[in-house]
């Protein structure tokens, strides 16, 4: 239910040099880190990320039918607000970039799939998957004007991931007025200086294989990393297995022999974007994805292989570096 | 005549020491097995200290791991985890001198990237 209502106390907690604020929002276990000395005003700071987080939520789940973002799919057309306006613009700017690889219009198919409720509600069902309504990102039409945003029929938008990576890089660019900072939006994670004294902030890269270890551990001190995979939103519908991501040319999700990719990119939320891309177009196609534009990277194959790109090296934790 | 007499000397002496013989033939079959394990032992040292990938996990348990370059295996429990199949070279991108100095201590991090949940 946490994932439906984003409900749940924020807890302070003290990490090294940092003091931190872990809460629930978005279905998901959120953080935001601020490197000391931190006065009030810095408590106050990672407060208020919290709160804007659970604003990001309110507005663009899709999941609560009083959103935004559901009313804009029920209706077919809002007046957005600059929240909603923001993130889908930069949804659309993502889909063009990617050639509609990246496609925020695949709400019908995720939920033809099965994921039609919060996943901790997830059920085993024997109802065949429905047939898919169009996806579609160029029939999202944006009027800058009037901040209008119009649908075609039956196109519905889901702005889940991308949601997450825009919030945690906009946290973080508000938080680091008190200093360097890191905000962890469920595994989309900014970052912005290093805590002093500190090359960069260590940032673990979660094995798929064994949910309790770290396959690397990056230092990182700008921009930010975002891991898309098949390895935890996954279930089973007439025996067949079904995930998240969904191919925005076929509508079902995506046939990839990689279990996850994460991705570094000077933000979080084109992190999130490549990371998904690299994971629907599978390991070769994928990897030539990502070193064609130079990105660090790191590869999980559903058989237990594991690639770095060269460009990830240089971000790996070295000692000394404390 | 000379070189007759003197060859047939030669012949005559090996006949009567056989074991000068023997010991040559050892020194030979010394000399050639001494190549193939100092090669062997060569290109192993090269295979270290080029390409060996080690990450670094947080909880301290290493690995370290004799793989072509900028592949690693981990964990054991997907499928067929046992044997990866190699890439084919042209799928390797070529790195060099950056992998050798990864850690062998690491903070635990606050936090960690993995697929939302």
């Amino acid at each position: 239910m946490r994932e439906a209502c984003g409900l749940g106390e924020a807890q302070l907690v003290r990490w090294g040099p940092a003091l931190g604020v872990r809460f629930w929002a978005m279905g998901c276990q959120m953080s935001a880190w601020l490197a000391s000395p931190i006065d009030k005003e810095g408590e106050e700071g990672l407060q208020a990320v919290v709160d804007f987080m659970r604003e990001v939520e309110a507005r663009l789940s899709r999941f609560l039918p009083e959103s935004e973002l559901s009313r804009l799919n029920a209706h077919g057309r809002i007046s957005a607000s600059p929240l909603l306006w923001a993130v889908l613009r930069q949804a659309i700017r993502a889909a063009r970039a990617t050639g509609g690889l990246f496609d925020p219009t695949v709400l019908s198919a995720l939920e033809a799939a099965g994921y039609d409720r919060p996943f901790a509600l997830l059920q085993p069902d024997d109802a065949a998957p429905r047939r898919t309504l169009p996806i579609c990102w160029r029939c999202v039409r944006l009027h800058p004007s009037r901040r209008e945003v119009k649908l075609s029929h039956g196109v519905r938008v889901d702005l889940g991931g991308i949601a997450k990576g825009w919030a945690a890089d906009r946290a973080a660019r508000f938080l680091s007025r008190w200093g360097p900072c890191l905000v962890d939006a469920g595994g989309d994670i900014a970052v912005r200086g290093a805590p002093p004294g500190w090359l960069g902030w260590p940032v673990g890269i979660a094995d798929p294989w064994r949910e309790d270890r770290d396959m690397a551990v990056l230092c990182l001190k700008r921009g930010g990393v975002a891991t898309s995979g098949v390895d935890y939103r996954r279930w089973r519908r007439q025996g067949r297995d079904f995930h998240h991501i969904i191919h925005p040319r076929t509508g079902t999700p995506a046939q990839t022999d990689l279990l996850s990719v994460t991705v570094w990119a000077p933000s979080t939320m084109w992190a999130d974007v490549m990371a998904k891309v690299a994971l629907i177009l599978g390991g070769r196609r994928g990897w030539r994805w990502l070193h064609a534009r130079r990105l660090p990277a790191l590869m999980v194959w559903r058989d237990g292989r594991a690639r770095l790109t060269p460009e990830m090296f240089p971000l790996l934790w070295r000692e000394g570096w404390l | 005549m000379t070189n007759g007499r003197h060859q047939g000397g030669e012949q005559a002496g090996a006949r009567r020491h056989p074991e000068v013989g023997a010991i040559k033939l050892a020194m030979i079959s010394g000399a050639a097995l001494a190549l193939v394990v100092g090669w062997s032992a060569l290109s192993r040292d090269d295979r270290m200290s080029g390409t060996a990938a080690s990450l670094s996990p947080s909880s301290g348990d290493q690995q370290s791991l004799l793989v072509p370059p900028v592949m690693v295996v981990i964990g054991g429990q997907g499928p067929g985890t046992q044997q990866p199949a190699p890439l084919p070279p042209a799928m390797i991108p070529t790195i060099s001198g950056q992998t050798s100095d990864i850690p062998q201590f690491t903070p635990v991090p606050p936090v960690r990237t993995r697929s939302s949940r």
